[in-house]
């Protein structure tokens, strides 16, 4: 159970320039306040960040100690704000994170649409011979494989990937 | 090193950078009591080490912080009177006492005597009011009489001699009177 008589007593000292009132003040503070961060903010590091940051801010502050009012409680309010501060922040990460991740899928799909336009634009390029023996192996249709013998249907899609890479290296450079 | 002990040093560094700030307030004060000093009065050796014992004192006090630096804020108000008391007697005498430059005239001496009388004990009584009266009547008296100094100062030994005259009769005066009205 903290004395408040105490901390009332080192504050007042504190703030009236007594150096040697800070390490026991800090002493007296530092568990209460990482009791009620921690209370706060459930996360132990988070609230051990909290803590000491509301304490550092506090003891610059310190000449402003009003005397009449309790002093833990001036600091439990600093550690309040600075949990208040710290769950704002850590909400806005991981809204921020959430946006981050959409934009990402977003650019994913733009990218996709923007290779398959260029892949077919490529494809125009070729002769209506090539384009046909693409378009077969690509969809499964087996008409135009059944037509030819097997051999000649290779040689005829080798060429045609042949000149599918050519034109697609003009057109874009190497993958 | 534990966290705790961490934030023990940031907590150090933080109470002495808002001491340290404090006592660079007190250097820019003194600083723009000197610049007024030098538009409104005659400067001599006097006056620069007046100011820069001014400086230093007002830097001590931010530093120290509490009711030393209360104090000495107070005591840089208060002694405002007293230093500009010389330049309203010479406006309102219209350049007859020229001579307070260098010899100055008993009435002088009681211009700077007066003001600082007046002001010491304001600061006695006001002194008694504060959480730590003693050191706050200390650096508000040596506050006043810094800044007295640097306009009584210029009129020569006596002003000086009526400003640290008047503010130990004064404060004293003040104190004693203001410990009888709050014991009564």
């Amino acid at each position: 159970m903290i004395d408040r008589g105490v901390v009332q007593r080192l504050m007042t000292a504190a703030a009236d320039g007594d150096r040697a009132a800070i390490e026991p003040l800090f002493q007296t503070l530092w568990p209460v306040t990482l009791a009620y961060t921690t209370r706060f903010v459930g996360d132990a590091a988070l609230a051990e960040d909290c803590a000491q940051e509301a304490l550092v801010k506090l003891f610059g502050q310190l000449d402003r100690f009003d005397r009449e009012r309790d002093g833990l409680t001036w600091a439990l309010t600093h550690a309040t704000w600075q949990c208040r501060t710290a769950r704002r922040q850590r909400e806005r990460r991981r809204e921020e994170a959430h946006d981050v991740d959409a934009a990402a899928d977003d650019r994913g799909h733009l990218e996709d649409r923007e290779l398959v336009r260029s892949a077919l634009d490529t494809l125009e390029t070729l002769a209506a011979r090539d384009r046909e023996v693409i378009a077969a192996v690509l969809t499964d249709d087996d008409e135009l494989r059944r037509s030819i013998a097997p051999a000649t249907f290779r040689k005829r899609l080798e060429r045609a990937l042949g000149r599918l890479r050519t034109s697609w290296r003009s057109r874009h450079g190497t993958l | 090193m534990a966290r705790s002990d961490l934030a023990l040093a940031r907590v150090r560094s933080a109470y002495e950078r808002r001491h340290v700030i404090a006592a660079l307030r007190g250097v820019v004060l003194a600083g723009a009591l000197v610049v007024v000093t030098i538009a409104l009065h005659r400067t001599t050796q006097m006056t620069w080490l007046v100011a820069a014992a001014l400086g230093a004192t007002l830097a001590t006090y931010g530093w120290r912080g509490g009711a030393w630096r209360r104090g000495g804020l107070a005591g840089v108000l208060a002694g405002v009177p007293v230093f500009i008391a010389p330049t309203i007697y010479f406006m309102l005498t219209r350049g007859h006492c020229p001579q307070c430059a260098t010899t100055p005239s008993l009435t002088c001496v009681l211009v700077c005597f007066g003001t600082s009388s007046a002001v010491g004990a304001l600061v006695g009584h006001v002194a008694l009011r504060d959480d730590s009266p003693r050191r706050f009547a200390l650096g508000a008296i040596s506050g006043a009489l810094l800044t007295g100094l640097l306009g009584c100062g210029t009129v020569g030994f006596g002003g000086a001699a009526g400003v640290i005259a008047g503010l130990v009769a004064g404060g004293l005066t003040g104190w004693v009177v203001g410990s009888r009205t709050a014991h009564a």
